[in-house]
């Protein structure tokens, strides 16, 4: 009957409890000093002015959401196990289920403030660059929806890491194996693709076993992949960003993130609290 | 504050200002070994970029820039060359829709030392123009590499009627590749351009400029017809165009545009100059 409320005021805690922390600050830090340097990051560079810029504002979204993800996000669940805090969430009559996803959404409220704040901060970058520095160097197609949409897309990328992060956080108990294992995945999701392009590519670069190339290909269907949700050359060149692309990239996330939320559910329900 | 504090801040950073400096000595001591570390390849780089393209590309061209930049002396080496060209490969490789690299590549052309490094340069700026679908100056660089360096006219012509179709571009690229086209002994495809590019252009201005051009090298090929015809006739090209209406081959010389004149070359072709400038090196003589 509670279940809502349950994992609203679950949330809500984990989101406080996150602000608290003050890795924030550092990312937060980060970006400002990143904002500074992209101002003058740009003067190295000929005409594409517009580009450099938007890729470091960008890019430090991303690096900061990750920074955030894999360092306090998962750190957040673990801390409950750890400190075994979470004997006395369960014994409220709160269900693994609630605990989990209530956990989970505290942290993607989290995420989304955090990156509203890093992107603000990099939005306020490349607008300066561009009304006062180098306005007539940006890509002729260059639309701030695109990069909207760039930031969005990084956010439900920051959504689906989460979701592995907690899968491997129920499976390992330790928060620092869960990190590194995480880490790894979102590495083969990134490089996966450009590795499955180059073992099946027409003119074979590299001699792969037939044997290989099912597992590669076995595995690009298993691992996330994180690089369908990187808009940042659309953004930084002002190419034109297919809605389909959004809507199916989205739509993979949001399958890709249940699935393993459900598996680290089902795992939870079966763990033991030593 | 306690004096300690001060005195062991103060040694620490003499430390560290000294070590700077003395890696700096090394690192100027060994720069040129360093240039000659290969270049990881592209696709291990497309492997590590992650979701940083545009940042990795980025860092990499600000490398070829250093490499160029801090060059010894003011002539550029052909391992200085070759350096700064393979950059510039991979920053393009990682994003190949970044302007930068290739605008490098296209200065570096003044420093190449052969045709096969010019023909390296086009490579990147066509291979450029396949993503930079909407930029006409990649493909105008190209052919006027293949104009200017390797003087090869078609190719050239070839490069200029592509750039000459993105709309938006400059539309002189036209006449340009039709030059071209003439200059290569084509100018039959020259003219197919001008008619295609004025079946596709409503402006009053671009038209007037196509039309004049589809003009010229309409008569320039006539001309062209008529000395090939005295060619088979008297079995020697002739000396100069008037011999074609002297032979009966054509009834009249045809109205060149206004200053200019129909001439033959050294090597017997029809071409046209400012009046001045034909009487100023006797080629009518």
């Amino acid at each position: 009957m509670n279940r809502i409320p349950n994992i609203y005021h679950l949330a809500v805690i984990t989101f406080k409890e996150g602000i608290r922390n003050r890795a924030l600050i550092g990312v937060f830090i980060i970006s400002l000093v990143m904002m500074v340097i992209n101002v003058t990051f740009i003067n190295f560079f000929m005409r594409d002015l517009g580009k450099v810029s938007v890729d470091l504002g960008l890019s430090t979204v991303s690096l900061a959401g990750l920074i955030l993800v894999l360092f306090i996000g998962l750190n957040l669940i673990s801390k409950d196990l750890d400190k075994k805090t979470i004997f006395l969430i369960l014994s409220r009559s709160v269900s693994r289920t609630q605990y989990l996803l209530g956990k989970f959404a505290g942290l993607m409220g989290l995420i989304i403030v955090s990156m509203a704040i890093v992107g603000l901060v990099s939005f306020l970058s490349v607008l300066v660059i561009k009304s006062f520095l180098a306005g007539v160097f940006f890509a002729k197609g260059f639309s701030w929806w695109t990069y909207f949409l760039a930031w969005a897309m990084s956010v439900v990328s920051l959504m689906t890491l989460t979701a592995v992060g907690f899968l491997f956080c129920t499976l390992t108990s330790h928060v620092f194996v869960a990190m590194v294992i995480t880490s790894l995945v979102y590495l083969i999701g990134q490089s996966l693709p450009h590795i499955q392009e180059l073992v099946l590519a027409r003119q074979q670069v590299l001699k792969v076993s037939d044997a290989m190339k099912v597992f590669i290909q076995i595995l690009y269907y298993i691992m996330p992949n994180f690089s369908l949700f990187d808009l940042k050359l659309q953004a930084a060149h002002g190419l034109p960003v297919d809605p389909g692309h959004i809507f199916w990239a989205v739509l993979y996330g949001l399958v890709y993130t249940t699935v393993c939320l459900w598996l680290a559910d089902l795992v939870f329900k079966k763990k033991e609290f030593v | 504050m306690n004096w300690r504090w001060v005195i062991l801040i103060v040694i620490l950073l003499a430390i560290q200002a000294t070590s700077l400096t003395k890696l700096r000595i090394y690192y100027k001591q060994t720069e040129d070994i360093q240039r000659t570390i290969p270049l990881p390849p592209e696709n291990f780089l497309k492997l590590i970029r992650l979701e940083f393209s545009g940042l990795l590309s980025d860092f990499i061209f600000i490398q070829a820039q250093e490499t160029l930049g801090n060059r010894k002396t003011g002539e550029v080496t052909t391992e200085t060359f070759n350096r700064v060209v393979s950059l510039n490969e991979r920053t393009v490789a990682i994003d190949p829709y970044f302007l930068d690299p290739y605008y490098l590549a296209q200065a570096l052309v003044w420093y190449s030392r052969g045709p096969e490094e010019i023909r390296r340069i086009n490579q990147l700026l066509i291979t450029g123009a396949e993503y930079r679908t909407w930029d006409s100056d990649l493909l105008f660089y190209a052919g006027f590499n293949h104009y200017f360096f390797l003087k090869e006219y078609r190719q050239a012509g070839d490069l200029f009627s592509q750039a000459a179709q993105i709309p938006g571009g400059w539309t002189g690229l036209a006449g340009l590749a039709a030059k071209m086209y003439h200059r290569g002994r084509d100018t039959a495809a020259g003219i197919i351009l001008l008619k295609s590019m004025l079946l596709r252009t409503t402006d009053k201005e671009i038209r007037k400029y196509l039309e004049a051009r589809l003009d010229q090298y309409q008569t320039m090929y006539y001309l062209e017809s008529a000395v090939k015809v005295y060619q088979e006739k008297f079995l020697i090209p002739p000396r100069q165009i008037e011999d074609l209406v002297t032979a009966g081959i054509i009834p009249s010389l045809p109205v060149p545009p206004k200053g200019q004149k129909f001439y033959l070359d050294i090597q017997g072709n029809v071409d046209i100059e400012r009046e001045a400038a034909a009487k100023n090196k006797g080629i009518n003589k």
